[in-house]
């Protein structure tokens, strides 16, 4: 069985340690920003934020509210980018996390399109580009660690297991106080399931999540394809080719390149 | 803290002690009064005299009267509740611990002057400076001195007074007046490059700046203390880069020199320099100075095992005996102890084997006020202590005193809780704070309201009030009410977080935060940027307007708070206004800690 995340937006204090430890274990740059009026930064996920806190200021059943979610990829249980990805460069892993081979991408950004949640993102200022979102920390979980945001939150409103047992454990929270959720564990139906968990204090489209149906969605790359004239389809695939080729070549360098250049400081 | 931050901030702690001496709440579990302290090591910056009315151990300061170590000890009458040797109640309903004062300043300047300490020369007592009792040595006093062109020197420790004190402008501008500055610090402050600062030319300012490259906690070794009482001893992780070098090693080789210097002078104030006990050889470890501040018999040359071991004869040390057991011979260094089972036998959660506490790894001090006088615990599910008849011994957390119950003591040993008071019992009517003996309410110095709706005084009569570069805002030219505080992502004045490009990333740049109403009648809008202004200075800040901050209705009135982090400044990577530009130096009656918390204000947009 897969593992999962339970985030319970009323432990979050929207501290946002998760969002630093997130950018630490990856690597990955800060990105410029500004205060335009809110705490809440950067203001969008991109190929170098993977996760982001969303800050709500909610008025709801009479009562004044600040509320956190946590965005990030849900890691569906049936995932439309998966199925969207022509070369299989997406997989769902029994275990949970949807990873990526950026060494089978060809750069179609099908799954930017596919995916219900927008969360693919797409380096679009790299002369090389490829696809960027949460990796579940796969490369952590496969050396027993859990994920960096779930080790680095401080008030336990992530936890980390197996997603059954969350699933067990999130029913048990809002029963102990129902006053303090509403009856509903995002992710437990919706989109045919996900792995991450969400429970919350106000209703879920206050916080701007989406609602979607317990159907998986569904994506028949194939048939879409299919639509396209074969003449145009054969050039595609011809320059398709090359392009993989001169990709794969210049990872190559640039892999080489980082190995020299990699001295251990996060940078 | 954020209480302490008034200038009546002590009476408010005051109120908060009072609540829970009458709740009950003293000595239990989940008792007391716990400070949310702003940094990891506040206390024990206090427990190792880094306040000027202090000596290590809380021991009183010498004041220029006190020429001679028995006028020291008397002097006790005049600050009963930093009593040294008390007179009058004693015997048997207090063990009045602070009548060892004497083994423990004696032990103390053994420890400091080594050798030079004899019984003739009141183990070198007059070596240490003493205070003019009409002069305030704190912080903002000391800035005060310095506008004045008192002070002429200035060695600046991991501080940041032209950012981190009240009136910013006046701090920098006082800054100017010194000849030199040594500022040691991890990163480049606002203090260091004060000489720089926006409007200033460099030229005009003469004050010759010395910068010291320090290491950061993670770059060495030694102890912190939490407001439990736990020293924790904490390890380097990595070496400090270039030639920075952890405080105490920069201390170390500063002494040396000074040392060296002063060898061939042969005037008086040359002996304190030379007596100096300071045998660390080449390079100081913080281990020994943790084993000279448990410190030692010197008839055996073993370490002291308890402060009731220390002696007034000059025949043991202890740099503060309060830290007396958190090294022994036997276990080595307890704060390095890193035991994960709680040994309590009701298990409350102790977890004793887990560094060290002082004092005497006491886990919760006045636990004898949770008993009643058989020794039963008043909470039986979560007793801290309990006096078990049968052995004749306390069970639990280690008792403020080993001494039986009252009802099973020995006459003339029926000690009372409070231990450290002569009356042995904690005082609601106290007398030691400037302003009398209950706390009441008094406006700030800068108030919105006319007169205090609830006495007749408005103000702390007592209150500190700068008078350097210090003009009073009044409620008609500045209407609203400023605070300031803190953002999760960045600390104090941000020398450590705006420098980190994670931490720049999740808070920018410098804001104000305000109410709904107030934006709409300044035609404010969310994320425009805004001058807040007080008596003393302005500042631009992004407006942050939300619904979290309302209006207060005081006496008929809408009174408007205008939020004010205090990180930025003008050196690092996220530059910003400092928030301290806009509070006064005005402070505490009886701590003189700044009135961060409330002062008058205006805001308008950009």
């Amino acid at each position: 069985m897969g593992k999962g995340v339970l985030y319970d937006a009323t432990k979050c204090i929207g501290c946002r340690a998760c969002q630093v430890a997130c950018k630490q274990w990856n690597e990955l740059p800060a990105v410029a920003t500004a205060n335009t009026g809110t705490c809440e930064n950067p203001p969008r996920m991109d190929a170098y934020t993977f996760t982001r806190i969303h800050f709500s200021e909610i008025e709801d059943n009479g009562k004044f509210q600040w509320v956190f979610n946590k965005l990030q990829c849900m890691h569906c249980e049936h995932p439309a980018c998966v199925e969207a990805c022509i070369v299989g460069a997406l997989e769902k892993r029994p275990d949970g996390p949807v990873t990526y081979d950026d060494r089978k991408c060809i750069g179609c950004r099908y799954c930017q399109v596919a995916c219900p949640f927008g969360i693919p993102n797409f380096e679009w200022d790299k002369p090389m580009p490829w696809i960027r979102k949460c990796t579940f920390c796969a490369d952590r979980q496969g050396a027993g660690l859990k994920p960096a945001c779930v080790t680095t939150c401080p008030t336990g409103a992530l936890n980390f297991g197996e997603r059954d047992d969350l699933l067990a454990e999130a029913r048990e929270r809002i029963k102990a106080a129902p006053g303090r959720y509403v009856d509903h564990i995002y992710g437990e139906k919706e989109v045919g399931g996900t792995s991450w968990l969400y429970l919350s204090p106000v209703p879920f489209e206050k916080l701007g999540f989406a609602s979607h149906s317990s159907e998986p969605v569904t994506v028949n790359a194939a048939r879409a394809m299919g639509a396209v004239p074969p003449v145009l389809l054969g050039v595609a695939a011809a320059m398709t080719g090359i392009y993989w080729l001169t990709k794969r070549r210049r990872k190559l360098s640039r892999v080489e390149k980082s190995d020299k250049e990699n001295t251990g400081v996060p940078r | 803290m954020g209480a302490t931050q008034h200038t009546y901030g002590t009476q408010n702690i005051r109120a908060y002690g009072i609540l829970q001496l009458l709740l009950g709440n003293m000595g239990v579990a989940g008792g007391g009064i716990n400070a949310l302290r702003g940094t990891s090591n506040v206390q024990g910056s206090t427990d190792m005299c880094l306040l000027a009315h202090i000596l290590p151990g809380y021991l009183n300061v010498p004041v220029e009267s006190d020429t001679d170590i028995e006028a020291y000890l008397k002097r006790s009458d005049k600050h009963p509740d930093s009593t040294i040797t008390p007179q009058g109640l004693v015997g048997d309903i207090s063990s009045n611990w602070w009548g060892n004062a004497r083994k423990y300043i004696i032990s103390l300047l053994k420890a400091w002057y080594g050798e030079a300490a004899t019984k003739d020369n009141e183990f070198c007592f007059n070596y240490l400076p003493k205070v003019d009792p009409k002069i305030n040595y704190t912080h903002i006093g000391m800035i005060e001195a310095m506008g004045e062109g008192k002070i002429k020197g200035l060695w600046n420790w991991g501080q940041n007074p032209a950012s981190g004190g009240p009136n910013s402008n006046g701090a920098r501008q006082a800054l100017g007046n010194l000849d030199w500055l040594v500022v040691a610090d991890i990163w480049m402050n606002e203090t260091a490059e004060f000489w720089k600062r926006p409007g200033v030319n460099p030229s005009d300012i003469k004050t010759e700046v010395f910068i010291l490259p320090a290491a950061c906690s993670y770059e060495k070794e030694g102890s912190i203390s939490n407001s439990g009482r736990w020293a924790q001893w904490r390890y380097k992780a990595v070496e400090p880069p270039g030639e920075a070098l952890p405080d105490l090693e920069i201390m170390h080789l500063v002494m040396l020199k000074l040392k060296e210097l002063y060898q061939a002078d042969s005037t008086p104030k040359a002996r304190p320099i030379i007596d100096l006990n300071w045998n660390y050889g080449e390079h100081i470890t913080a281990d020994a100075v943790a084993r000279e501040i448990n410190g030692c018999d010197l008839t055996s040359g073993k370490l002291v095992a308890s402060f009731t071991a220390l002696k007034d004869d000059g025949t043991t040390t202890s740099g503060n005996w309060l830290y007396c057991n958190q090294y022994s011979e036997e276990e080595g260094n307890k704060c390095a102890r890193r035991g994960t089972v709680d040994s309590h036998p009701k298990q409350i959660g102790l977890y004793s084997g887990w560094s060290w506490c002082w004092p005497l790894n006491r886990r919760i001090i006045y636990n004898r006020a949770s008993v009643d006088l058989d020794g039963v615990a008043w909470d039986s599910e979560q007793p801290v202590i309990y006096y078990n008849a049968a052995t004749k011994k306390w069970e639990g957390d280690i008792p403020d005193g080993g001494w039986p119950p009252i009802n099973q003591a020995e006459i003339g040993a029926k000690y009372l809780p409070f231990i450290m008071k002569p009356e042995g019992v904690a005082r609601l009517w106290g007398y030691g704070l400037v302003e009398g003996p209950l706390p009441e309410v008094y406006e700030p110095w800068e108030s919105p309201l006319d007169k205090n709706l609830m006495s007749g005084t408005n103000n702390d009569p007592c209150a500190f009030i700068g008078k350097y570069m210090n003009e009073r805002g009044t409620s008609n030219q500045y209407p609203y009410v400023g605070t300031t505080y803190r953002c999760t992502e960045h600390w104090q004045t941000g020398i450590m977080t705006r420098n980190l490009p994670w931490l720049v990333e999740l808070m920018p740049n410098m804001y104000v935060e305000m109410d709904e109403e107030l934006a709409a009648e300044k035609n404010i809008k969310n994320g425009d940027n805004v001058v807040v202004s007080s008596a003393r200075g302005e500042i631009s800040a992004v407006a942050v307007v939300t619904r979290r901050f309302q209006p207060l209705r005081v006496g008929g009135k809408a009174i408007h708070h205008i939020g004010v982090i205090w990180h930025f400044g003008y050196s690092g990577m996220a530059k910003g206004d400092s928030g301290n530009i806009l509070t006064p130096t005005v402070g505490d009656a009886n701590t003189t800690i700044p009135e961060y918390k409330t002062f008058l204000c205006n805001v308008r947009r950009a």
